[in-house]
């Protein structure tokens, strides 16, 4: 954490204009993380707002030793999504389903060029293999979207991952792999039972 | 796609494109970022939790004792 941002989280603790400009600098990194882990953005936004209110419950405990603000709040997002889940698994929502299953709210980058008929299937193509490898990625456990949001929506290092998630680099390293080889297996049955539902008349 | 039980780089490769590709950058709405900071700013404090540990309370209460076991050692003394 850089200096600057030790004192700020320092002054957080008593004034809230100071945890104002924490909120300010993380707030679009939190609400990336919560809207890839939720899939909507009425959740995400309801989250994010949750995540903060928690950190500023709880900023008094937050102890800087190796850990950097930025991971604390990370760490927090993923309990309130976690929680999330557990609650919404009683209502049959899904997440990142609804990402792929809502393509005009959470539509992909625009590929294609209006009237450029192969220019749309393409499009349509692409869509539809980010929709399957969206569902195949909630199938997933918890632990192992966390790691995949982390790192390629967060853009984070390993390193940095595994202060978030309390592990070690090589232990990261190691969850990636097999995570990779188990998404590898989801998205073959996601492409069958797409296959097979298509297939029915 | 091949169901072998191992990655080969170039799968690993193709599997990382296909991440980078789906999960496309997303920004939250200006309006949420400005109401959110309002609720947060003018959140009702939430009072201190007690310490479970307090440095003061624990050395008077092994002071204490401390004198106790003073005093009964002194006056169990045989005269």
């Amino acid at each position: 954490m850089s200096e600057n941002e030790s004192e700020l989280v320092r002054r957080a603790k008593t004034d809230r204009e100071a945890f104002g400009v924490l909120y300010e600098r993380y707030v679009t990194a939190i609400y990336r993380y919560v809207y890839y882990r939720v899939g909507n953005v009425e959740d995400a936004e309801d989250l994010t707002a949750r995540v903060f209110l928690r950190a500023l419950n709880h900023i008094h405990r937050y102890d800087e030793r190796g850990l950097p603000f930025s991971a604390w709040l990370y760490r927090i997002a993923h309990n309130v999504v976690v929680n999330f889940h557990r609650d919404q698994r009683r209502h049959h929502l899904l997440s990142l389903e609804a990402v792929a299953e809502d393509p005009e709210r959470h539509p992909a980058p625009a590929q294609h060029s209006e009237g450029d008929p192969e220019a749309v299937d393409q499009a349509l193509d692409a869509a539809r293999a980010r929709e399957q490898l969206l569902r195949a990625i909630r199938r997933l456990p918890e632990d192992r979207q966390h790691l995949l949001v982390l790192k390629f929506v967060q853009g984070l290092s390993n390193a940095e991952i595994g202060m978030i998630m309390n592990r070690s680099e090589g232990a990261v390293k190691s969850l990636y792999h097999r995570t990779l080889l188990q998404l590898r297996t989801l998205m073959a049955q996601v492409e069958q039972e797409n296959r097979i539902s298509t297939s029915k008349p | 796609m091949r169901p072998a039980a191992r990655l080969t780089d170039a799968d690993i490769a193709w599997l990382e494109a296909r991440l980078r590709e789906a999960f496309t950058p997303v920004v939250p709405r200006a309006e949420f970022i400005a109401d959110a900071r309002q609720r947060l700013l003018h959140a009702p404090a939430r009072p201190k939790p007690p310490r479970a540990f307090n440095p003061t309370v624990l050395l008077a209460v092994v002071l204490a004792l401390l004198s106790l076991v003073a005093a009964l050692w002194f006056f169990r003394r045989p005269q």
